[in-house]
Order: structure tokens, then C-alpha cells, then sequence
């Protein structure tokens, strides 16, 4: 089968950039993953949006190829391609068939360290922008998690990558330039790259492409923190009332991560989660409901949402935090085993995708500075039993001091939360 | 690579592309049934009977079919559309004799009273939902307009009214009309072993019966239309237009789906440069949707509801031009490109390739393998795209205006 044999090529190159290049034989495909620390918390406080408006300004033209062209060639070239910004980083992805992995690279080589950023086109990228933040209000389930993520972690964690109106207003020409050249540089990027090239000749051309790539040692953004945020109901004009809790968990590379995202999916991963199995199947109150958990570098958020017909919303916020009061009591053997059966699963079926792997390298090498092997990750899992949930959901007690509320009313806090 | 196909002599066709190469295999019952094949006093049963079944067979109930589904680490769904659905899960290879057990038992579910008014609360905060994602619910009205009695016109949701006055009799009944097993695919991709895949599925549906449910295919006589779906709270002005496009297995399938990709994919296209590029919109595109004996253009935009009258003057331009000059050789070649890659992309994983596989089956009883499916693709021209919309010109179209414009903005040509 394939997938078995991995060989992983890690380089950090002179000017900090590291390559981690995984060799699939077997795969027609290729995709490279890009990460650069040039994220929304970068951003002066006045310009929020700058980070997501150099994004898409750097592609609007780069090295040989103007705007136009640049699309053109990456459309013939059968590349499919995309970016995005979070608080800590700017990211690129793209995949093709194998075959043309080098020139995808040549031209992202150039959207990152030569991009023309045009002047003429400040203003269209900003309207675009402002109508991506405007468009937001109408999709609830959206909205309610970035003002959960803007209420439960300290700045500037909690920042919205589309930035504010006000914000995107106020960037210039010079800001997005300054922006580019301050925060795309080798120190700390990370280039993971998946496909059937040996790693050697992939290493040859990274280094020919980015070994001159020179800048500037970036800016320490404040560490990560959870704050309780406390309750908020915010009015909106809808028929469901959304709601969205969270509380405070594990980082990444934190020896209770794993037991972190197992008791997390016994909360609200699979069909038969706590959150599923109660609030949907049991009492009906919902399509939606789930729980997830997002462990950064320095600290992990863990939420649950639901959505549910205004006037039984109250039903289902108390029924949310029953269960998670129930969760802090520790989880059952049947329902580990069912955690790490679909944990092994899922990073098993990870590997089917060269882009998959290549965003799953950056990430973990951006998280805890190495990467782990298939064999590595699984057994991790596999080490869980049920002491090490008791432990961690009795350091990591399910209890939001943070939640939010969407919809037409307000809603009561349940019982022990404040 | 290898592609095999079977029937059962309860009249259930089996087919499968198996790769021993492949970490996982999927598996899927697809039923040839949807919105419809409903009657209009049973609006919405094809997908509240989808939700129904997840609730379990003889002593089974949901809460042990969906333990058992983790306890696989199955990444399984289902979905109901116009003509088809679909129950399916992607495992790894040594899950394949429970998998396809637990999936066929979905296709017999016990419709316990008790589960059906629990379940259509569940539904109708499904309609909920999409209600306060505008434009979702307006593509429905749209539908309807375009198709007027054709059975392509139904909701695949159903509305409040019909949900709530759905009985669990009108679903028996329905479910005896459209699951006999003459009806139903079961498909595979992936690392797959057919002989045991055989074997499983007549054991698993040894007790399936059931006449053959036909399939009622009339011509479409679409309408034009301007509808305005006043949404006074939403932030953004959404456009919705449909026009007509070739059904299932139409030689010009190819040239539908290049066409959409050349006016309407997200980066690159002529609604891209004309609306998004600019920042004119938020987003505009176009699709292709096809079905037995009917198929659609669907073409959208979104957009600030104060530049609305001129951005649609401008979509509608990008349209009317494309049919009244047809497009050039060399978007041709970039549209072609960009989707070749974009198949092989997004078949990659057994769970991805199921759908294709399927879909091909269930419609005319082909197996396409991903070669043959980009040979068609490549063969695509300035002229073949010309005789597309000679034979389904864009300018026949229905269109509807979702947002806070109360009507649909004047059209001056």
C-alpha cells in the first residue's frame, strides 16, 4: 500500500527558510504549501485587512507576468492555486499534475520575493476586500466564530483576517508595500512540498528559486493567550438563534494534545458524539451541532456551535453546557476507542492528497518545529487510554467562560457559567 | 486500475473501479430517486426519508448505526438531490464487509413513529438555516419558475407547510415505490475487493424486493423569468439565472462544462476579469447541472445592493456578448486546462472518485475512466462551444434578485 514508505527531506536553508519536502512515488500529483509570519497580527492596529489586501495584491501581477498574465498562465499551466491569511501568517498553497510542479514554483518564487503590487489596483483589491467583510453578515455560522474568536483570545489573536471597513479604508499603496517587504522573509517561512520528485532534485530547485531570498529577522508577535470573554448576545435579524461557547485548551505541541482532540471529538466530532447524539438525534433541537478544538503554537481554544430555531434556543444552550459539565466527569472506554479509530482514519486518509500532506508538513513544522511520520501520529493516538482523558479534562475542565449568542434575543446564561 | 461491474438477481448493479493501490476504499448506495419523484403533497420526503434512514432497522437503532460508523473511523454522509441519493462512506480497506453491511441496512430503516416527529424537527431546522443564508431557498423559486411542471421544478427540501404536514404513511409509501432494489447502485472505488463486495451485498439485501421504478423523463419547456426575493436584512444583493444546458450523456457534456469554467469559475474567467477582478462584486460565476432529460447553466452573483443595477447590467453583458460573438481559441485552451487538472485533483481520493463513478452508472450505464473523461475535455473547440449555444443559447434565461432590492432591476437593451 502506498503511503507506508515515507521519505522526508527537512532543510533549513542559510537565509532560515525551511524546506521539508516528502517524496510520493506513487502520486501523479504534486502541491507545495507556503508559509510566511506575515498574518493579520502584523498588522498596525489602524489598517486591519492590510495582511489580506498584500495577499491579494501580491497577485496581481509578479516578476515577467502583469496581473492578467499571471492568472492566464497559472489557468494554462493547470495550477490550482490559493491563499490565506491568518493572525500569525500568510500562507500559498497550490497543486498540479506532477509535472508541473518547478514552474508553479518559479511563479510563486515570484508572487512572494517580486510581486509588482500596482498602484492602479489598490483600489479594486480594497473594494473587494470590503465587500469579502460586508458579506460576512450574511452567513451567521461565520460571524458568530470570528466574534467568539474576537472575545476569547487576546490581541492580536483574536484579530479577523478580513479586517474592518475602517481598517481597509485607511490602507495605501505605501502600507501594502511596506507590509510585503517587512513580513515576507525567510526567517521562519516554511516551504513543504508533496509529491513524486525525489527530494533531492526538489531541494535543487527550492535552493535555486529561494536560496537568495534575503530580509529581515521577523517581529515576536505577543504570546498566545485565552481571555473569558464572558456572555454576549449580538441582535440579528434571523430565524435561528446561533451559539458558539469556548474555553480554554492545550497548544500543539502540549503532551495532552492528543487526549485534548480525542475528548473533544467525543464531545462533538463524529454521529455519535455527546453534543450529536443529545441535542440532535435525541431532542431534535437542531441540524447543526459540533465541537472542535484549534491548538495553536502557544495555547489551544476549544468551542462547540449549535443553531437552533429562536424560541427553542434556550433548550438547546442548557442542553450544550449540561454536556459539557457531563464531559469534565471523563469519558467512557467505547467512546475513546471510537475517538482513535476515527483519528487513525482520518491521518490515514490525509495521505491521499499531495496537498493535504504539504499543508499538514508546514503546519506542524510552523506548531512544534518537526514533523511527525504517519507511524509516529498513530501511535500517539493509540497510547490514549482513559487516565490521560481524566487528567486532561481535569486540567482542561470543559467550562466556557466565553460565549456568544446570535439572533433575535437574548438568551440566559446556563447554570454555573457566568 | 480496474473496473467491474455486477447484478444481483434481485436486480441490485454493483459496479466498482478497484485500485489495490489505493489507503482506503469507498462505498455507496445510490438510489435513483429524488425531488422529482415526489408527488406534490410529499414535497421533501426523498430527503427527510434520507434523514430517516440513520435511524435504524428492526433493533437497531440511530445511536448504535451511528457508533458504528466511528467505531470504523468511517467518513460517511448522505445526500438528496433532483434525481439521486446517496448514502456513503469512506474506510480503510479492512472496514469494506461491516461498511457495506451498515450502508445497506440504511436503505431499509423502520420508520418508528417516535424517530419520523423527532426527525422533522431536525428538518425543519434545516429550512431554518438555509433561510438565513440568503440566497439559499430563493434557488428554489427560481427552479420552479424556470421549469414550471416539469418535474426538475420540485424543492429538494421541501417547504414548512409540507414538512410539517408529511405523514409517516405518505413515506412507507414512497419508500416502496422508489427503493426497490431494480432502483438502487451500489458502487465502489478505491482498494476495493469485488468478489467479497458481491458476496456482502446479497447477503446484505437478500430480503430486498420491489418492482422496477421507472423513471419519468419529459422534455423541459423552460420559461423566462424575473423574480424579486425581497430580503430586506441581508447585507449583500444576490443574483441567481438559469438558462438551459444538455441533459446527462449529451455529446456536447464537454463543451457545457468548459463553457462554465470560460465565463464563470472564480479566478480567471470572464465574469472574474469583468465583475470580481475589478471589485465590482464580491463574487460571480457559472455552473454546469445536469440530469436526465434536462440540464442547467447556472450563473450567480453577489454583490453591494447599491451598485446592484449596474453590476447585473454588466453580468448580463458578459453573457449576452459570449452568445452573440462566441468565445476564442485561446480561453478555450486556458478553461480546458485549468478544468483537466482541476478532475484529476479532485478525484484523487477513493471518497471523491465514488461520486464520479456513480453518477456515470446511475445516469446511462457507463463507466468513464478519468483518461476518457479529460480525452473529452481536450477535445473541445471555439466551434464545438459555438454549437452549444446554438443548440442552448444563454439568452433564454430565468433570473431572480435576492436581497434588499423589492424589484428586479429594469433590463435596458
Amino acid at each position: 500500500m502506498h503511503g507506508v514508505t515515507e521519505e522526508i527531506r527537512i532543510r533549513t536553508f542559510s537565509n532560515g527558510l525551511t524546506l521539508i519536502a516528502q517524496h510520493l512515488p506513487w502520486a501523479s500529483t504534486a502541491a507545495f504549501t507556503l508559509l510566511a509570519p506575515a498574518g493579520c497580527g502584523y498588522e498596525p492596529a489602524d489598517k486591519a485587512g492590510l495582511a489580506a489586501m498584500t495577499g491579494e495584491m501580491m497577485m496581481r501581477g509578479a516578476g515577467r507576468r502583469d496581473s492578467r498574465q499571471l492568472i492566464i498562465d497559472l489557468d494554462l499551466l493547470g495550477i490550482d492555486h490559493g491563499g490565506s491569511v491568518s493572525q500569525g501568517l500568510s500562507q500559498f498553497h497550490a497543486a498540479m499534475r506532477s509535472d508541473g510542479l518547478a514552474t508553479a514554483m518559479e511563479i510563486f518564487a515570484d508572487v512572494v520575493r517580486r510581486p509588482h503590487l500596482p498602484e492602479d489596483e489598490l483600489e479594486a483589491t480594497r473594494l473587494g476586500a470590503i465587500q469579502e467583510v460586508r458579506a460576512v453578515e450574511d452567513n451567521p455560522h461565520l460571524k458568530i466564530k470570528q466574534e467568539l474568536r474576537q472575545r476569547s483570545l487576546a490581541e492580536p489573536w483574536n484579530r479577523v483576517p478580513n479586517g474592518t471597513e475602517q481598517g481597509l479604508m485607511a490602507v495605501g499603496i505605501d502600507d501594502v508595500r511596506r507590509f510585503h517587504a517587512k513580513h515576507f522573509h525567510p526567517r521562519d517561512a516554511i516551504l513543504a512540498v508533496a509529491g513524486p520528485q525525489a527530494g533531492s532534485e526538489v531541494e535543487a530547485l527550492v535552493e535555486r528559486l529561494w536560496g537568495d531570498w534575503d530580509g529581515d529577522p521577523p517581529v515576536e508577535l505577543d504570546r498566545q493567550q485565552f481571555r473569558a470573554g464572558g456572555i454576549t448576545h449580538i441582535d440579528h435579524d434571523s430565524e435561528q438563534t446561533h451559539l458558539a461557547l469556548a474555553w480554554p485548551s492545550v497548544p500543539y505541541c502540549h503532551r495532552q494534545c492528543a487526549a485534548a482532540l480525542a475528548a473533544i471529538d467525543v464531545l462533538g466530532g463524529g454521529l455519535s458524539s455527546r453534543l450529536f447524539t443529545e441535542v440532535r438525534e435525541r431532542q431534535g433541537l437542531c441540524y447543526s451541532v459540533y465541537a472542535a478544538l484549534l491548538p495553536m503554537r502557544q495555547c489551544g481554544l476549544a468551542f462547540c456551535y449549535s443553531a437552533t430555531t429562536a424560541e427553542r434556543a434556550q433548550t438547546t444552550l442548557d442542553v450544550v453546557a449540561h454536556e459539557l459539565a457531563r464531559l469534565a466527569q471523563g469519558v467512557t472506554a467505547d467512546e475513546l476507542a471510537r475517538a482513535k479509530a476515527r483519528a487513525k482514519t482520518a491521518l490515514v486518509m490525509q495521505r491521499e492528497s499531495c496537498l493535504a500532506i504539504s499543508g499538514q508538513l508546514a503546519a506542524q513544522w510552523h506548531l512544534q518545529g518537526r514533523v511527525q511520520t504517519l507511524a509516529e501520529l498513530c501511535e500517539e493516538v493509540e497510547r490514549l487510554d482513559e487516565q490521560a482523558l481524566r487528567h486532561h479534562l481535569s486540567d482542561f475542565p470543559p467550562r466556557p467562560d466565553t460565549i456568544v449568542t446570535l439572533g433575535p434575543s437574548p438568551l440566559e446564561a446556563p447554570n454555573g457559567i457566568h | 486500475m480496474e473496473f467491474i461491474n455486477a447484478v444481483l438477481p434481485n436486480g441490485l448493479e454493483i459496479v466498482a473501479e478497484c485500485n489495490e493501490q489505493a489507503v482506503s476504499a469507498a462505498f455507496g448506495f445510490f438510489v435513483r430517486t429524488g425531488a422529482r419523484d415526489e408527488a406534490a403533497a410529499e414535497s421533501g420526503v426523498s430527503h427527510f426519508l434520507e434523514h430517516m434512514a440513520f435511524k435504524g432497522r428492526g433493533d437497531v437503532h440511530s445511536d448504535e448505526i451511528n457508533r458504528r460508523f466511528d467505531a470504523m473511523g468511517a467518513a460517511c454522509n448522505a445526500y438528496t438531490s433532483e434525481e439521486s441519493t446517496g448514502y456513503f462512506a469512506a474506510v480503510l480497506p479492512e472496514f469494506q464487509t461491516p461498511a457495506v453491511r451498515l450502508l445497506a441496512d440504511l436503505l431499509r430503516p423502520e420508520l418508528r413513529p417516535d424517530d419520523f416527529e423527532m426527525e422533522r424537527q431536525v428538518i425543519l431546522e434545516e429550512i431554518g438555516m438555509y433561510e438565513d443564508q440568503p440566497p439559499f431557498g430563493a434557488d428554489d423559486q427560481l427552479r420552479a419558475a424556470f421549469f414550471g411542471s416539469h418535474p426538475l421544478s420540485h424543492s429538494i427540501l421541501g417547504t414548512r407547510q409540507s414538512i410539517a404536514e408529511m405523514t409517516r404513511e405518505a413515506m412507507i409509501d414512497y419508500h416502496r415505490r422508489r427503493y426497490a432494489p431494480a432502483n438502487v447502485v451500489l458502487a465502489a472505488a478505491g482498494n476495493v475487493d469485488f468478489r467479497r463486495l458481491v458476496e456482502e451485498a446479497r447477503a446484505a439485501t437478500a430480503d430486498w424486493d420491489g418492482p422496477p421504478a421507472l423513471v419519468a423523463r419529459q422534455s423541459p419547456a423552460p420559461r423566462a423569468t424575473r423574480l424579486a426575493v425581497h430580503k430586506p436584512a441581508a447585507a449583500m444583493e444576490y443574483f441567481l439565472r438559469l438558462s438551459p444546458a444538455p441533459p446527462a450523456g449529451h455529446p456536447l457534456r464537454a463543451a457545457a462544462l468548459v463553457l462554465a469554467a470560460l465565463v464563470g469559475d472564480d479566478v480567471g474567467s470572464r465574469l472574474f476579469w469583468e465583475l470580481v477582478d475589478p471589485g465590482r462584486a464580491e463574487s460571480a460565476g457559472m455552473s454546469f447541472h445536469e440530469f436526465y432529460d434536462a440540464g442547467l447553466m447556472a450563473a450567480d452573483l453577489a454583490c453591494e445592493p447599491d451598485d446592484a443595477r449596474e453590476n447585473y447590467r454588466i453580468f448580463q453583458g458578459v453573457l449576452d456578448a459570449v452568445q452573440a460573438e462566441g468565445v476564442r481559441a485561446d480561453e478555450v485552451d486556458q478553461a480546458k486546462n485549468k478544468l483537466m487538472s482541476r478532475i484529476v485533483l479532485g478525484q484523487e481520493r477513493p471518497g471523491q472518485r465514488l461520486f464520479a463513478i456513480a453518477g456515470d452508472w446511475i445516469y446511462d450505464r457507463r463507466y468513464r475512466p478519468l483518461p476518457a473523461v479529460l480525452d473529452e475535455v481536450a477535445a473541445v473547440t471555439a466551434e464545438t462551444i459555438g454549437e452549444f449555444l446554438r443548440q442552448f443559447p444563454l439568452t433564454l434565461h430565468a433570473a431572480a434578485a435576492v436581497g434588499p432590492l423589492s424589484q428586479f432591476p429594469a433590463e435596458d437593451d
